[in-house]
């Protein structure tokens, strides 16, 4: 079942998932369309350029090289884009587009222009892996970014991530309220004793990370077997508070699957970012050392 | 969670993401404060709110975010009563990304771009200039002074340094200052060529990459790279190389006439020549089945080259050189050499001739060869001549004959009759003529002699030319003393005066600085003996002997007795998959190379 969703995360069109009446979805291919022509159109003259010049025993990796610097440019604009979200630059979403048509661009100016996928030189090959990484670490945020928005939809709600402490916070506050109460009225300690010895553990902070990530429901499961192994030891009462408290940890499962979840979403850019920075540097370096000593 | 109302979305503080920093409280799993950090980090969550002073009473101002208006009010000194801990606030995730970015920028910036060394701080470091490394065939000379070897804008500093970005800094005229070729070294194959005038001068750098580490070959290039010009441009030479001429490479007729068909065909097996002696039946029988018993196969490359004329054709051919003798001097009779020497026709006038004669047998009785050296010279314009036309003559026997001839009188034969060198021989008339009997193959005067007679025919002028190219015709016969004519008379009937001397030589390999053959490593393939044949294929019916026995005035166009080599046998090991097909396999693209004297001074000590 999970393996399903992924691959149909993965065939998916962006937002391809959401119904779409007719004139819509013929107006997304048409997008589509102009994106991959737009893409053909920018790469496929410098390629065919960069070629007839290397057949021609001339610099056709000037060519190449000069273009992966305005592209590696327009690429780092994205993220300058992100932080002026008031000025009229245009939706973030063509942004995104042009910004993955741009980027399989200069993959593939990339390839032609280095040649070897290992460069010799120390400084090429910190240059080569920094491109890498870029590459790889794009890649992993687009199918991040085209999976795990469908996972959030399925968990349902919605939730900033920076409030989810604060959520977390209340809800355990409303589970310690109902124990105490609970214990005020019934006047047994069972339901205070077990909160203690177990609930009280899973309120403190998100758990069950890794099985969110996947895709697991560990998290539901342990409240179901917790709730379940307690129940019968309740009076009606009690049982009342444990089914308050039951609805107050399956709540808190959401809140647990969306930090997970959205974390991803934020940490991928942990390594886009540094690095598509230190492309750019390394970038204008290159080309200095390539005309101080080359050219 | 099933709602936006859920969260109180109205009820609480809007979040913004681009803060810097974030409340600890929350970072604890508690819930943060209303305030949060301020801009620079510091927690403003110590209190519930800031009490406002109106008039005299001090106000409580905390928000219904918060829980609204306390009930407690604020103390009388205008403190708010609710108090907690100061919390740590630490950076918002983009505030941690936006380190990540600048401590790997920093990192690369002082231990990659800028110099280690503490001596020279603000360096460059060499990793961040290193190319690659460089073929061990340059890696040793530049080793003294690094980049600057070959790269001159290394050697500025500074913002020259940077400055020098904006000059041509092409690295190829860095490489003539050691390579040299026998041509132009930028042009295009060292060479000009008539019909590419498109074709001028290029880069080195452009075919020949350095910095692709110490085992690169940098002289060998990719096929594709010689398709850059080439009209017909490919990367397969079993499919694509255009078929060998079908005279390749025999186009040129070599300085002997050797028919290799006939030698192989009708006399290594004819029983006559086998019964001359056991030595030549032996001979004769191996040359029949084994190249190498011509052709010596060690040491070879471009060609092959035939052993010595002594240790091959002797065996058979040297009773042809010994054979006969050459009259030179006569009395009463004008020899072909006498004719050559004295300018004087055979069918001239009778009286003049006698009378020519015997002042020459005077000037021979009194002066010996110094008489013969007078006419040498001023027939052919050269003295020393003399001396290799009649080397070896006593001039005693010279003046003995001069004598005899004046006198009209005999003279005892001083050498016995077929003994090489000078003599004298009677002739019909029983008087005595001066003889020369060749040694050996190449006897030096029986050479001279047709040096001298062919320098005569070309340069001389009539009637002296018609006689001495009469005499040349004479002496290059078949059938004439010593047989030169047999085997060279077709390459000294064709050399101009100045190429007599190679003329009688075997030619240098075919001087052809664009394509390369060793013969060496084929040799090591096929079985020396007999695989020869396997490229080298005999053509019976090709008319190879017309070319040298051609009549003067009347040549024939060469036809060789080998068939050309055809691409296909080539292409039986060159072809993907055995053996390597690349262009520069057969092909050199610059001409001769060679380095410049100096060259280890490079660096600027030269």
């Amino acid at each position: 079942m999970r393996s399903k969703t992924l691959i149909r995360a993965l065939l998916a069109l962006p937002a391809a998932h959401l119904p779409r009446p007719g004139r819509e979805s013929a107006r997304a291919g048409f997008v589509a369309g102009l994106y991959l022509a737009g893409t053909l159109a920018l790469w496929l003259p410098v390629a065919a350029a960069a070629w007839y010049l290397e057949r021609r025993l001339g610099t056709g990796e000037l060519v190449t090289g000069y273009a992966l610097l305005v592209f590696t440019f327009v690429l780092a604009a994205f993220n300058l884009r992100k932080r002026l979200p008031a000025l009229p630059l245009g939706s973030a979403r063509a942004w995104k587009r042009a910004h993955l048509a741009i980027g399989a661009i200069a993959t593939a100016l990339y390839v032609q222009h280095a040649g070897s996928p290992y460069p010799m030189g120390r400084y090429e090959q910190l240059l080569a892996l920094v491109f890498c990484a870029v590459v790889v670490s794009g890649l992993l945020g687009d199918f991040l970014q085209r999976l795990l928005p469908r996972r959030l939809t399925d968990v349902g709600g919605e939730v900033i991530f920076e409030r989810i402490p604060a959520e977390i916070a209340t809800l355990r506050e409303q589970a310690e309220a109902l124990v105490l109460a609970s214990v005020r009225e019934a006047g047994s300690g069972a339901l205070s004793q077990y909160y203690v010895e177990s609930l009280d553990w899973y309120f403190r902070r998100p758990r069950f990370l890794l099985s969110h990530l996947t895709g697991g429901n560990r998290g539901g499961r342990w409240i179901r077997d917790q709730i379940s192994a307690l129940r019968r030891y309740l009076d009606e009462r009690e049982g009342r508070a444990l089914d308050q408290i039951e609805a107050l940890a399956l709540r808190k499962n959401q809140l647990d699957a969306h930090y997970v979840l959205q974390g991803a979403l934020k940490l991928w850019l942990f390594v886009h970012v540094p690095a598509g920075m230190l492309l750019v540097a390394l970038a204008c370096w290159h080309l200095l050392v390539l005309h101080i000593y080359a050219l | 969670m099933k709602s936006e109302r859920s969260f109180r979305h109205e009820k609480i503080v809007y979040e913004r993401p681009s803060d810097r920093y974030r409340c600890g409280r929350a970072l604890l799993w508690r819930k943060p404060c209303w305030q949060g950090p301020d801009p620079a980090g510091a927690c403003q969550g110590q209190s519930d709110c800031a009490p406002a002073r109106i008039g005299d009473r001090w106000e409580c101002r905390r928000p219904k975010v918060a829980g609204g208006k306390c009930s407690e009010g604020p103390k009388p000194d205008g403190r708010c009563p609710h108090t907690h801990p100061p919390c740590v606030p630490r950076p918002a995730l983009r505030r941690w990304r936006g380190r990540a970015a600048s401590l790997a920028l920093l990192v690369v910036v002082l231990v990659f771009l800028i110099g280690v060394d503490p001596a020279v701080p603000w360096a460059v470091n060499p990793a961040a200039l290193d190319a690659g490394e460089l073929a061990s065939s340059h890696a040793g000379f530049t080793r003294e002074h690094g980049c600057g070897t070959c790269h001159a804008s290394h050697r500025a500093e500074g913002l020259a340094w940077v400055a020098s970005a904006f000059r041509a800094n092409d690295p190829s005229g860095k490489c003539v200052d050691c390579h040299d070729f026998a041509g132009p070294p930028a042009l295009v194959h060292n060479a000009t060529f008539a019909d590419r005038a498109d074709v001028g001068t290029i880069s080195c750098v452009r075919c020949h990459s350095e910095h692709k580490g110490a085992a690169a070959r940098l002289s060998q290039v990719p096929d594709h790279v010689c398709g850059n010009c080439h009209r017909r441009s490919f990367d397969n030479f079993a499919a694509a190389h255009p078929p060998f001429d079908e005279r390749y490479p025999y186009r040129r007729p070599g300085r002997i006439y050797f028919d290799h068909v006939r030698h192989a065909e009708k006399h290594f097996v004819d029983p006559k020549v086998r019964a001359r002696s056991r030595a030549v039946a032996e001979f004769a029988a191996e040359a029949k089945a084994k190249c190498t018993v011509c052709h010596e196969v060690q040491g070879a490359t471009r060609e092959v080259a035939p052993r010595p004329y002594e240790k091959i054709c002797g065996t058979c051919h040297d009773r042809d050189v010994v054979n006969g003798e050459l009259n030179v001097l006569e009395p009463g009779q004008l020899t072909v050499m006498a004719s050559l020497l004295l300018g004087m026709e055979k069918d001239g006038d009778e009286e003049a001739n006698a009378k020519r004669l015997a002042e020459l047998w005077q000037a021979v009785a009194r002066d010996g060869g110094r008489a013969l050296a007078a006419l040498v010279a001023e027939a052919a314009g050269r003295k020393p001549a003399a001396e290799e036309l009649f080397r070896g003559l006593a001039t005693q026997l010279l003046r003995d004959l001069g004598s005899a001839w004046g006198a009209k009188r005999g003279l005892q034969a001083g050498a016995k009759e077929g003994s090489p060198g000078w003599g004298v021989r009677d002739n019909a008339e029983g008087r005595p003529a001066l003889v020369y009997v060749p040694a050996a193959h190449g006897d030096p005067v029986l050479k001279a002699w047709i040096d001298f007679a062919a320098a005569a025919a070309r340069g001389a002028e009539d009637p002296r030319r018609a006689i001495a190219a009469d005499a040349l015709e004479q002496l290059l016969d078949k059938d004439a003393v010593g047989a030169c004519g047999k085997c060279h008379g077709a390459a000294l009937r064709a050399a101009s005066p100045l190429e007599f001397e190679r003329a009688w030589k075997r030619p240098p390999a075919s001087a052809a600085p664009h394509s390369r053959f060793s013969h060496a490593p084929h040799l090591e393939l096929l079985d020396p003996d007999a695989g020869c044949g396997k490229c080298h294929e005999l053509k019976a019916d090709s008319g190879y002997a017309k070319y040298f026995s051609a009549k003067p005035g009347k040549p024939q166009p060469y036809q060789s007795n080998f068939a050309g080599i055809r691409k296909e046998v080539c292409v039986e090991c060159h072809q993907k998959g055995r053996v390597d097909s690349a262009c520069q396999v057969c092909h050199a693209y610059h001409l001769p190379h060679r380095f410049k004297l100096g060259f280890r001074m490079k660096g600027g000590r030269s």
